[in-house]
């Protein structure tokens, strides 16, 4: 009688499965969730199924799953270098992005093209907070399904450019403190240091930095301060 | 500077190659193809005894050749099963049981059969 180790195999094979996964999702890049075509979607299920298979499908060997497996990310990463080289490689393997409402009118040729319905294009106006169809100067269907809206000049937002109202230049917030801790290297980044972090904290009435959870300061030169105690959140302008 | 980010960079590239090509290397056999050759000379030692054993019909050596290649094969499993199908392996096991069987009956054409059946598996798993 023989002794199979099935539970240590299939871990040796699902420890290959989930780091081989996350090297190739590494290697195929961002792309993949940030647009999400209905291709990508499929093509991740499909991996995804591989790996599963790779991991606890002890009938056959490892290798010809993770041959397959490589095989899918290297088409997609093949397709992806000739897409970022060709516009017209683009348009042919992704499609392009159809305009479907013109001026407040549907455009139903468009719309029979790439089979949508118009309660399709209704309700993804609503999910945008748009409910009159009337408002809508133009609306596109992107290549990953999702409605782009342009809407007419007197539906726009008001923004403070068109009052003429003066701005705070915003920018990337930085994490000065976090868990407790002093990031060094972001204090260097946002061009302040410990002796300034320490006064800000001594006005806020805070004795030690081990208190703080949080502290950021955003582009305008807010710093935002949460400590454990939460009652105790506030904010207060740096002006560096 | 310049040198500590080409070095980041050497190491942010190679350690995922590296982990591949050790995947790569278990998945291909590689802890087989690298234990100890004894066992896997012991298997085949054995299983050629054992066929001229059932050929020449001296089934009382056949029958204790047999019990040494099972004690061999048992050996060489787990260094085996981390790239072989598993159906394969149990195969060879189910072979075995059956080749015991042929072997008391003193039945030569079944014993070869069986015999022929684990030559198959045996170049299928050890490819």
């Amino acid at each position: 009688m023989i002794v199979l180790n099935e539970g240590l195999v299939v871990l040796a094979r699902s420890l290959i499965a989930f780091f081989s996964l996350l090297i190739f999702a590494r290697v195929i890049g961002k792309q993949q969730i940030s647009e999400l075509t209905f291709f990508d979607y499929v093509l991740g299920i499909t991996i995804g199924s591989i790996a599963a298979s790779l991991s606890v499908d002890l009938s056959s060997r490892a290798w010809p799953h993770w041959i397959g497996l490589l095989t899918w990310t290297a088409t997609v990463l093949i397709l992806q270098l000739i897409t970022l080289k060709s516009r017209l490689a683009t348009n042919y393997l992704l499609g392009e992005p159809s305009v479907v409402i013109m001026d407040g009118q549907i455009m139903e040729e468009a719309l029979r093209r790439i089979r949508y319905t118009a309660s399709d294009i209704l309700e993804q106006l609503r999910d945008k907070g748009i409910f009159d169809l009337k408002q809508v100067a133009f609306g596109v269907i992107e290549t990953n399904g999702k409605l782009s809206v342009l809407l007419k000049p007197e539906f726009l937002p008001v923004t403070p450019q068109d009052m003429n109202l003066p701005t705070q230049p915003n920018g990337l917030g930085t994490e000065l403190i976090y868990d407790g801790v002093i990031i060094e290297e972001n204090l260097q980044k946002s061009k302040v240091d410990r002796k300034w972090l320490r006064k800000e904290l001594n006005k806020n009435n805070i004795k030690h930095i081990s208190d703080v959870f949080l502290a950021y300061l955003d582009g305008a030169g807010n710093l935002y301060l949460d400590l454990y105690k939460d009652q105790a959140r506030r904010e207060n302008n740096a002006g560096k | 500077m310049q040198a500590n980010n080409i070095g980041n960079k050497i190491i942010r590239y190679m350690i995922p190659l590296l982990v591949l090509v050790v995947f790569v290397v278990i998945m291909q056999g590689g802890i087989y193809k690298l234990g100890s050759q004894d066992n896997k000379n012991k298997v085949y030692h054995y299983k050629s005894l054992l066929a001229s054993n059932i050929e020449a019909e001296k089934w009382t050596n056949a029958s204790a050749d047999l019990d040494e290649l099972e004690v061999r094969w048992n050996k060489l499993i787990p260094r085996l099963e981390y790239h072989a199908e598993m159906n394969a392996i149990t195969g060879i096991d189910v072979s075995l049981g059956r080749l015991k069987g042929f072997i008391a009956a003193h039945d030569k054409g079944g014993a070869l059969a069986e015999l022929g059946e684990i030559n198959k598996y045996l170049d299928n798993l050890t490819e």
